[in-house]
């Protein structure tokens, strides 16, 4: 079975989430404070799960999956969903699929960039930072 | 601080809808008082925890208890050196302890310290009681001060609670 793309817009308080295996795109941006951060996630990890099974089981194979991590916000009870998806990789990275996460942040948000090294120093996968300019 | 130095102030009670309200309107208070974007954004992260925490507490308190009284005031001001950061909610009193230890601990520890329990918040999900744990903790490392808070014992039952955070302005 093809795993759907996941498409979610983004609204005042919930980020864009686009991840779409067949292109091999694998990003999330915007604000992410959303009133029920379970709510949001958990159908957000239910798919990354079944993603995850899908390349372990060589169905569902990315060249090189780069995840892209662009927020303008996100919410401490983000932050738990957000390691969920990160451990979820890692485990892809472990088992000898190529991942690497890219953290994007503003020059004028340098707490974004430290919350992106809070998540570096719990991970082995390839993680690099990117600068926007303002 | 002078009143004339206050920026936001709201008191009522709190949903999504009054706090994407409030956001939108202290992101473009900010733009129009404060020159450094990179305090502009500091006080929006940390202005976005604070509410989160109260609509948390709100919530917490609501499902523990249908008579809570849900009235909360939020105040941002600034003066030469600081923003301020103030909120004020209704606590039961069986809550009140577990609170001031929460925030007594987090005080007590340096930026190291405080990182090093987000990590261990975000990674364990028993570590932390609730959503609240994590976000004063963040509010804590993005202010870069401590927290301050304190407890007008109401009657027998509630509390009002009153939380404080500075910044400084650079």
């Amino acid at each position: 079975m093809i795993l759907q793309p996941l498409v979610l817009a983004a609204t005042e308080s919930t980020p864009h989430i686009l991840f779409d295996p067949a292109r091999n795109i694998f990003e999330i941006k915007g604000e992410s404070r959303p009133e029920n951060a379970k709510a949001f996630y958990d159908p957000v990890i239910d798919w990354v799960k079944n993603f995850c099974s899908g390349v372990k089981d060589d169905k569902l194979h990315p060249a090189k999956l780069i995840f892209v991590i662009n927020f303008d916000y996100f919410s401490s009870s983000s932050a738990k969903y957000l390691m969920n998806i990160f451990a979820r990789l890692e485990e892809l990275h472990k088992n000898k699929i190529q991942v690497e996460a890219k953290w994007y942040y503003n020059e004028v948000d340098i707490a974004m960039k430290e919350s992106g090294e809070e998540f570096k120093k719990l991970l082995t996968l390839p993680f690099s930072f990117e600068l926007l300019r303002h | 601080m002078r009143e004339n130095n206050v920026l936001l102030a709201f008191t009522g009670e709190f949903d999504m809808k009054i706090i994407n309200a409030l956001i939108t309107s202290v992101k473009l208070k900010l733009v129009e008082v404060e020159e450094a974007a990179r305090i502009q954004k500091k006080v929006y992260n940390v202005m976005v925890d604070c509410l989160e925490t109260i609509f948390h507490s709100y919530e917490t308190a609501q499902r523990k208890n249908a008579s809570y009284n849900s009235f909360s005031i939020f105040t941002l001001s600034r003066d030469a050196g600081f923003y301020y950061l103030i909120s004020g909610n209704y606590i039961f009193n069986d809550t009140m302890e577990a609170r001031k230890k929460q925030i007594d601990k987090i005080n007590a520890l340096n930026t190291d310290g405080k990182k090093a329990l987000f990590r261990d918040y975000i990674v364990d999900d028993t570590i932390a009681d609730q959503d609240s744990d994590l976000a004063m903790l963040n509010i804590a490392i993005k202010s870069g001060n401590v927290l301050g808070y304190e407890f007008k014992k109401v009657d027998a039952n509630n509390s009002f609670y009153i939380f404080q955070v500075k910044i400084k302005i650079l």
